[in-house]
């Protein structure tokens, strides 16, 4: 509930920005950049930079999972938003419902600096957005509180007795999904029905012991912070993020393997500023701007060059840029046949009410 | 009957009519309120629930309307790519969905169906396993298609579970703006299906009070019934299909009517549903039948338990109020009847009851002094107010118990008064009465006074005065500390009955003679203490009057004799037991026997010999004495006309006659036939008699005595001397002859006795009187009576007295001997 009000209110700051923005538009020379992003995925102080240098204001609509980001751009259409962070197995969709500009490269002379092979991850990302960011999902939890070390995903979705409701699990049916399949020792991507039936069982076991199904709030007051959840499904940067504040969490990357993402930016198709949108793409791929962007949200960039200005610390950090052969195991998700994705859903409805 | 039985027969009725009355008015007051009670709960129900599932109904219909009008749906169904729909579009809807199930709990299951029959979305909970997903087959997803109109409500079994629900689907037909011109015509992409949970109205249904037989129905417009409050197993149930025919016949009715439903008959009334459904209330007639049987037994309770309190109470009053002071009532009556003591009944409040109580007492007491008064008279003397005998026994037998168990003694005081018969007789009985009256009064002060006495000097004493009758008193020293008490008492009514009693201006002497017995000593019984203070009585009487005499263990022997004598004496005369002897009496002049004075003898066989002054008493007061009497006359008789026959025709018999005899009016009548029987003159024969004999006889006697002296009998008085007659007195008698008592012969060499003596001679000489002097034995006594002028003499000096035989040799010698030579004892 608190999510949905939280929703409500970011949906409402975005409509008033928007409705702002065109008005400001019309009386003052300032810019307006919408973006809709993650929580806590853009280091405030670079984008203060930008508004200065670019005569700019930038505003976030946050979501707290693919789905939400999903329903906000159903909402809407996608009017309204002039960048579009997305995942890239979403990438397609929002390509085919035309909500996505697609990139005029030259308008971003930073793009060299950009990893090749993330540019072309999945389909049609080369040409409708550029990699923001690539991480794993794992698990993060409380050593101090546990008795037991988390390494599988098998620890989580079939908890021991002492995580009863000390769980916090992504809310996004894909991850939960994929992951519950890798739990059980098939591809995160399969869409065998009987593997499918399995997970079904397997999350709706696991949902007593659940806490909350939410994207773990990254600020000081986080309940994994305060004890109330021991364990929780994580993204790893988040994990990072989080231990700035206590070096009593540990993020694992699971035995059994996990997901590769790759989050991209992409210029929304009714961007009304696309223009200050490749600006800001450019800005933030920078390579210090980059490097600084990278340290703050604590994951991956695939912008290359910004390694130079990145510690040395960060780049060995192993829960940042995992050994090739830690992510043996791992998948990105790939495309699903419509009816495994509707059999999938069912599941979410079921388990996510 | 009894009052006790009467009064509750007569107010139980009483109290249970008007009772009755007012129950069968209640009666009918709660019936009808339970009735309309009834109706009108049933009416509130129907109106509430009908309105609730009409409402229900339009926010369904708003709702279904309201999602089938969302862009998401739209958008949804304008999707024909699978992947975006599934991809992009499905979890945002379903999220709507599953939001508007948060909010509405009961639409159970939200659906998308494609037109092909594909269940597209399903969004249900609580989660119920799918049968099917392919739709394009069932039947109602072929009424949808085939429904004319958008919206469709219907009521149905989920084939889900098996349970009824309500269905409202929408057909949703759309353009796509994308691809179609604006005004091209809506091609159908779907159906929006809501299903909504009727568990919460069935509930509420078959919640009603009444279910059972009748209930709330819900019918479609078709009549086909849904759901039945009555429960599975009710009439509308076991006779459905009738039942259904003819529920679209019922009137629309608004208020409650009667209607004939699977041959029960109802109440009934109906609201047509927005949706075309009715909703019937059937209030079976038992159900308003239970509420007429309810008030009968709330009613019936009441009247009851109001008979139950009010009866015991009422009765309770009653008894304590009327009946109980009615049975103290008649237990006082009836005690008054049986008991002397008072009886009284308590007077409470100021009622009826107080006042009849206060008049019963007011007659208890002048009862009780009645009664009072009727005792006083039974146990007391008339004349003297004393005790009478009756009384005086009582308090003998109660005294004497007393003393029993207390170790007292008691005495009995026997008084009888000496010269009361000569008062009596002479005086009248007035006179008598007022003796006995002064008596009574002065024992009675004396006794009074004497307790005081006898109380300082030796001890407590009660003493109880008591008339027996006639002119015996009797006096019970009770409580006495010994039995001396009783002599000092005794004496001391003797001294002041030996003061005179003033009758008429006149004084009388007359004392007393008292026999005293005491308890237990002298007699155990009343009867032997009563006989034997009266003994003692007679001896102190016997002693010389004016005494007391205690009674002794001599006394009760003598008694004892007295009765053994009393006895004998009766068959003494038969048996030939007594005899004559003869004692003659000389002339002075010549010293011849002229007279022989005859005496009886008594020689018994046990007890030998018997002197007359011991049986002649007995003889009369036995009253044996008339017979001893005619005897001795009869055989003096007889003896002396025998001697008449032996020559000595000259000779003359003295006999002895008692006053009870003369007292007879036979006497003279029984003389004369002897005399006449044994041809002997009466110049031959005279009676000798004792002054007592005429001093106490009665008129009789001196009537008698003249007979006898007109026949020519000769009359003589013994004992001259000894009794209180003067001889003034004696000349008003037809006396012939004085015997001077042999006590002044004795005494004859006394010089006053002497001269007395002289006296009396010549007195008698001068009223014409012969003087006989007796007990002579010396020769200077018969010397002297000589020279006084004596006419007769007897005693031992000339002869003893002699048995019959003797005496006529002493006669046949008295002309040769002048004296005899004494013999024996002088007083044989």
């Amino acid at each position: 509930m608190q999510r949905v009000k939280n929703t409500v209110v970011q949906c409402l700051g975005a409509i008033f920005l928007i409705a702002l923005s065109t008005h400001a538009h019309a009386v003052v020379a300032e810019q307006r950049l919408v973006i809709l992003i993650w929580n806590e995925y853009l280091d405030a102080s670079l984008v203060a930079r930008f508004e200065r240098e670019y005569n700019a204001k930038v505003a976030q609509v946050n979501f707290g999972s693919d789905e939400e980001r999903t329903a906000k751009l159903l909402d809407s259409n996608a009017a309204g938003y002039d960048l579009i962070l997305t995942s890239g197995i979403d990438l397609r969709s929002y390509v085919k419902r035309d909500w996505l500009a697609r990139i005029n490269a030259p308008k971003i002379a930073n793009l060299k600096h950009i990893d090749a092979e993330l540019r072309t991850a999945f389909p049609n990302a080369k040409n409708y957005a550029i990699p923001y960011f690539w991480g794993t999902l794992g698990i993060v939890y409380r050593h101090d509180l546990l008795t037991t070390p988390i390494t599988t995903w098998k620890q989580l979705f079939d908890p021991a007795p002492e995580l009863r409701g000390k769980i916090c699990m992504v809310e996004d049916g894909r991850d939960l999904i994929s992951m519950g399949l890798k739990t059980l020792g098939y591809s995160a991507n399969s869409s065998d029905k009987t593997h499918i039936e399995a997970v079904e069982f397997l999350l709706l076991k696991q949902k007593p012991f659940v806490k909350s199904y939410l994207d773990l709030p990254k600020n000081p007051h986080s309940p994994l912070l305060t004890g109330d959840i021991t364990v929780a499904m994580v993204y790893n940067g988040d994990a990072l993020f989080l231990r700035q504040y206590s070096d009593k969490l540990t993020y694992v990357l699971p035995a059994e393997g996990g997901n590769i993402w790759i989050d991209y930016l992409a210029i929304g198709a009714k961007s009304h500023n696309p223009d200050l949108a490749y600006q800001f793409l450019n800005f933030i791929n920078e390579p210090e701007n980059a490097a600084q962007l990278a340290q703050y949200v604590a994951y991956a960039s695939p912008n290359t060059a910004a390694a130079q200005h990145l510690p040395a610390e960060f780049i060995d950090d192993p829960l940042i840029y995992p050994a090739e052969q830690q992510l043996q195991n791992s998948e990105y998700y790939a495309p699903l046949p419509p009816r495994a994705q509707r059999r999938r859903n069912q599941i979410m409805t079921r388990v996510l009410r | 009957m009894k009052l006790t039985h009467k009064l509750p027969l007569l107010l139980i009725p009483l109290i249970a009519a008007p009772l009755l009355v007012v129950g069968a008015v209640m009666y009918y007051q709660l019936k009808n309120d339970a009735e309309q009670k009834n109706i009108e709960q049933a009416s509130v129900l129907l109106n509430r629930i009908g309105t609730r599932l009409d409402r229900s109904i339009d926010i369904a219909k708003a709702n279904v309307e309201l999602i089938a009008d969302d862009q998401l749906i739209k958008k949804y169904l304008l999707t024909d790519d699978e992947e975006e729909r599934y991809s992009l579009l499905q979890r945002p809807l379903e999220q709507k969905f599953v939001s508007l199930q948060l909010v509405y709990p009961d639409y159970f299951e939200l659906r998308v169906i494609l037109p092909d029959g594909f269940e597209d979305i399903r969004v249900v909970s609580p989660w119920l396993a799918n049968k099917t997903e392919e739709e394009g087959s069932t039947a109602y997803f072929n009424l949808l298609r085939a429904a004319p109109e958008n919206l469709l409500l219907r009521m149905r079994v989920n084939p889900d579970n098996d349970k009824l629900a309500l269905y409202v689907s929408k057909r949703i037909s759309l353009i796509n703006p994308a691809t179609d011109a604006f005004n091209a015509s809506k091609t159908l992409r779907g159906f929006l299906l809501m299903s909504i949970d009727l568990d919460p109205l069935i509930a509420e249904i078959a919640e009603v009070s009444w279910a059972g037989e009748g209930g709330l129905v819900l019918t479609d417009p078709a009549g086909k019934i849904w759901i039945n409050g009555g429960g599975t197993d009710n009439t509308l149930q076991r006779h459905k299909t009738s039942a259904e025919e003819a529920m679209p016949t019922l009137p629309n009715n608004q208020q409650f009517r009667d209607i004939q439903l699977a041959g029960q008959t109802f109440l009934h009334k109906q609201i047509a549903l927005k949706s075309g459904f009715g909703l019937h209330a059937l209030l079976p007639e038992s159900t308003i039948l239970a509420a007429s049987r309810q008030a009968a037994v709330t009613v019936a309770s009441v009247l009851l338990l109001a008979l139950v309190c009010a009866v015991p109470v009422l009765i309770i009053i009653l008894t304590s109020q009327i009946l109980a002071p009615i049975q103290r009532l008649r237990a006082a009556l009836a005690n008054v009847g049986s008991t002397s003591a008072l009886v009284t009944v308590p007077v409470i409040g100021r009622d009826e009851f107080s006042e009849l109580n206060t008049a019963f007492n007011t007659m208890s007491v002048r009862l009780q002094q009645s009664h009072q008064q009727i005792e006083n008279l039974a146990y007391s003397d008339a004349l003297t107010g004393l005790p009478n005998r009756l009384m005086f026994f009582r308090s003998v037998q109660h005294e004497m118990e007393l003393a029993k168990q207390e170790g007292f003694c008691l005495a009995l005081l026997f008084i009888d008064l000496d010269n009361f018969k000569h008062i009596n007789d002479t005086l009248g009985h007035a006179a008598g009465d007022t003796l006995l009256q002064q008596v009574a009064k002065r024992i009675t002060a004396n006794l009074r006074g004497s307790d005081y006495l006898s109380r300082s000097e030796a001890g407590a004493c009660n003493a109880t005065l008591a008339r027996l009758g006639g002119d015996e008193f009797t006096v019970l020293l009770s409580q006495l500390a010994s039995a001396a008490v009783a002599a000092q008492v005794a004496q001391r009514i003797i001294n002041i009955l030996s003061l005179p009693v003033k009758i008429d201006e006149q004084e009388y002497y007359i004392g007393a003679s008292i026999g005293i017995a005491a308890y237990p000593n002298d007699g155990a019984t009343l009867q032997e203490l009563l006989k034997n203070a009266d003994l003692a009585m007679y001896h102190a009487k016997q002693a010389g009057k004016n005494t007391y005499q205690c009674f002794s263990a001599a006394i009760g022997a003598q008694s004892n004799k007295r009765v053994q004598l009393d006895q004998k004496l009766h068959t003494a005369i038969e048996n030939g037991a007594f005899e004559l002897v003869y004692q003659p009496i000389v002339d002075c002049q010549n010293s011849r026997a002229c007279y022989l004075e005859a005496l009886i003898r008594w020689n018994d066989p046990e007890l030998g010999f018997i002197p007359p002054d011991v049986f002649i008493p007995l003889a009369e007061e036995s009253g044996k004495i008339i017979a001893i009497g005619e005897w001795v006359i009869e055989e003096a008789i007889r003896q002396l006309n025998q001697w008449h026959a032996q020559g000595l025709d000259d000779i003359k018999v003295a006999i002895n006659v008692s006053g009870v005899q003369l007292g007879k009016p036979c006497f003279v009548d029984h003389l004369r036939r002897v005399l006449l029987a044994q041809k002997v003159a009466p110049q031959s024969v005279y009676v000798e008699l004792t002054e007592t004999a005429i001093i106490e006889g009665t008129a009789e006697v001196v009537d008698t005595l003249q007979q006898l002296h007109d026949l020519g009998i000769r009359i003589a008085l013994d004992d001259f001397g000894t009794g209180y007659s003067s001889l003034s007195y004696l000349t008003n008698l037809p006396i012939d002859v004085l015997k001077i008592d042999r006590s002044f012969i004795a005494k004859i060499d006394e010089k006053e006795n002497s001269t007395l003596l002289s006296a009396i001679i010549t007195m008698a000489h001068s009223l014409n009187l012969e003087v006989v002097a007796e007990g002579i034995e010396e020769q200077y006594q018969s010397a002297f009576l000589k020279r006084e002028h004596c006419d007769y003499m007897q005693g031992y000096l000339f002869s003893k007295p002699l048995s019959a035989t003797a005496i006529a040799d002493y006669l046949t010698d008295r002309e040769s001997q002048g004296r005899l030579t004494v013999v024996g004892n002088p007083r044989a």
